[in-house]
């Protein structure tokens, strides 16, 4: 079942599929797909030992549009479908995909233990700061004081939730930001993603043109990242503080131990079963 | 494998943990039951069959996820050892109740199987049919146990096996116009495992095409509704979906672990002089609704036993059209077990 690598190199497009995408003119997701094509086929991923997972949202309708095995499970659980297929499956390459709504709010919980468990996954949210999909309400990083949605006339009031800090603080040994206006450095920043061995978190700034037409400034606002790349985590954590979360780049990456159920076959079922005689 | 701690689940697990491993397999300890029932789901999405175990609070956390199984015809097992509910209910005592949400649960039509184990024997035979099925059928099954089968110790003779095939079927490399939800007659249709090549799809719980596009058209959606329906009502479930022991014109119709207190009632009623068959029912749903009504001719008298204040049972049953009219109900919520002898009283009252 092991892919062979491929005779004639795959080109991006060999990524793509047929299905048109349902997303609105000028979404920053069709950037999105377009960088992760082309990481693929720089790093000549078997498309067969590939697998993309995704919840629900604009983003999470990445899976479809790509030439991998895909999942496209129910809102805020990707991470869930995704460690229980990399636990069963480590040959394979596990992406996973979704918007900040999916990822940071019903799927809170489980992006906190994906990065604390460290399996060997690439997790990429695409952060429009709003649910595009429902129609513009509110996310976690949107800012407290965006009253365009009918459901928070006033803001939300809330402080803004930082992806770069949770990620950091829960464990992901592998935490960068990208924009989905600069297709080029984001392709260089899925390639060093995937490559990583461990949870890789990508944030990719992507404007949703609908609901967030203000976010067509962030072509102007989005900066290379402000501090270094470390494997030192209060480094890391004080560049992501001095940052105003527009940075794009590598901000920490360290080889942690990569977590995979022991599995270590000793007994056939019928020796287990002959442990129940009397 | 991967589950969250609960009770009176736990036991399971904690057994099933280190020995899991020593055949190649694997618990993973979940965040929630969120995370557990779709870990299991992108486990069996990986061609691996994929199971766990939770009790009702943890069922009803997972129903969402067992619907995308249904829908995107991933084979999964939970097996629910049930205790006194709702909410947290009464953790570390048996009930029969999680029925209902067992049965109806889930939004939407989904179609899937329901099973219960009669006694701590049975929990093998019940829940490796249960694995078969729902791997062959690709879709969920659902195990109901008990907290008093979930947490006892018991000296059992070596339990039998289950005689399903349980082979998944999958699609080889390379399948011309693979088709992942494709239409047939048996509504089972292929699954290509990742790694396979030419076969790529991408699963999914929108409704969809025979390919996996999504898709809102009316014939679309009524295709794959009936494919998911199809594939578990022809599939045939042989002579193990029910137990009879006992023969005569007074029925006591029960299913799971009320079955052994059942048992011993009829016997006494029939040394008593009042002929009594009893009846488990160990496939719920789908109900064999034509085989049952066979195991019920020549009633004269029928009481329907549960441990539970709903009467799920026999509910369900009526709803089913499955029960004669002269049928009772003897449902009782728990803590404490139905007694043969309850059952018994409770036949020569009401007859
Ligand atoms: C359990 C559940 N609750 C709510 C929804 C409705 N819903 C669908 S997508 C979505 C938010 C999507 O926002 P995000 O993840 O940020 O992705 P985007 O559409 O912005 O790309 C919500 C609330 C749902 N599908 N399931
Ligand atoms: S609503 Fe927003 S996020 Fe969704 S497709 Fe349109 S532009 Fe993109």
């Amino acid at each position: 079942m092991t892919g062979q690598p491929p005779a004639i190199p795959l080109k991006a497009k060999d990524y793509k599929s047929e299905i048109k995408p349902v997303w609105c003119p000028g979404c920053g997701h069709f950037a999105v797909l377009s960088a992760l094509t082309k990481a693929l086929a720089y790093l000549a991923l078997p498309r067969e030992q590939t697998a993309l997972i995704s919840g629900i949202g604009c983003s999470s309708r990445l899976p479809a549009y790509t030439e991998v095995y895909g999942f496209h499970g129910v809102h805020g659980r990707a991470l869930a479908v995704a460690s229980g297929l990399k636990a069963a499956r480590p040959d394979l390459t596990v992406l996973v995909a979704g918007g900040d709504g999916d990822g940071f709010s019903i799927g809170g919980n489980h992006f906190l233990h994906a990065c604390r468990r460290n399996m060997d996954m690439t997790y990429i949210v695409m952060d429009n700061e709003v649910y595009g999909m429902t129609k513009g309400q509110a996310s976690p990083t949107t800012s407290p004081d965006w009253a365009q949605s009918k459901l928070t006339p006033h803001g939300t009031g809330i402080p803004s939730f930082n992806p770069a800090a949770i990620a950091l603080a829960s464990g992901a040994s592998f935490v960068a930001r990208g924009f989905s206006g600069d297709p080029k450095s984001m392709t260089q920043l899925l390639v060093e993603a995937i490559q990583h061995k461990g949870f890789s978190f990508l944030q990719v700034l992507s404007p949703c043109t609908t609901f967030r037409p203000e976010q067509k400034n962030w072509k102007k606002e989005v900066h290379e990242f402000s501090g270094e790349t470390t494997d030192d985590c209060v480094a890391a954590a004080q560049h992501i503080q001095i940052d105003d979360g527009m940075g794009a780049g590598i901000i920490y990456r360290r080889e942690l131990p990569v977590w995979q159920p022991v599995v270590d076959p000793t007994h056939t079922v019928a020796e287990l079963t002959r442990g129940f005689a009397l | 494998m991967a589950a969250y701690p609960i009770t009176p689940a736990s036991e399971i697990l904690e057994w099933l943990a280190p020995n899991l491993e020593k055949i190649g397999g694997s618990l993973l300890q979940a965040e929630d039951e969120l995370a557990s029932i779709n870990m299991i789901i992108g486990g069996s999405f990986g061609g691996v069959p994929s199971l766990t175990a939770t009790s009702g609070p943890g069922l009803s956390l997972m129903m969402e996820g067992l619907g995308l199984a249904v829908t995107s015809e991933t084979p999964v097992v939970v097996c629910n050892v049930m205790r006194g509910g709702p909410s947290t209910g009464i953790p570390t005592k048996s009930e029969q109740s999680d029925l209902n949400i067992a049965l109806y649960g889930f939004h939407g039509d989904a179609p899937h199987l329901v099973l219960a184990a009669l006694d701590i024997q049975d929990c093998c035979f019940t829940t490796q049919w249960a694995v078969q099925l729902s791997e062959e059928m690709q879709t969920v099954a659902i195990v109901l146990s008990y907290q008093s089968q979930g947490q006892a110790r018991a000296i059992i003779d070596p339990p039998a096996e289950a005689q399903a095939s349980g082979i998944r079927s999958t699609a080889p490399a390379g399948t011309d116009g693979y088709l992942r939800y494709t239409l047939n007659e048996s509504g089972v249709s292929p699954m290509a495992v990742p790694g396979t090549a030419g076969c790529i799809y991408t699963a999914d719980g929108l409704e969809h095409n025979q390919k996996g596009t999504p898709s809102s058209m009316a014939t679309d959606h009524l295709n794959q509704l009936d494919k998911r329906l199809r594939k578990i009502v022809h599939y045939n479930y042989g002579s193990d979906w029910a137990i009879t022991r006992g023969e005569g014109e007074n029925i006591i119709l029960t299913w799971g672990s009320s079955s052994g207190a059942a048992f011993e009632a009829a016997e006494r009623l029939t040394q008593q002089g009042h002929a009594t068959r009893a009846i488990a029912i160990r496939l719920l749903a789908p109900l064999q609704r034509e085989s049952l009504a066979a195991l019920l001719a020549n009633g004269k008298r029928m009481i329907v036993v549960e441990q539970n204040h709903g009467a799920q049972f026999f509910q369900y049953l009526h709803a089913q059209q499955a029960l004669p009219g002269y049928a009772r109900s003897l449902a009782r919520p728990g803590p404490l077990p139905i007694r043969p002898n309850d059952i018994v009283t409770f036949m020569m009252e009401e007859f």
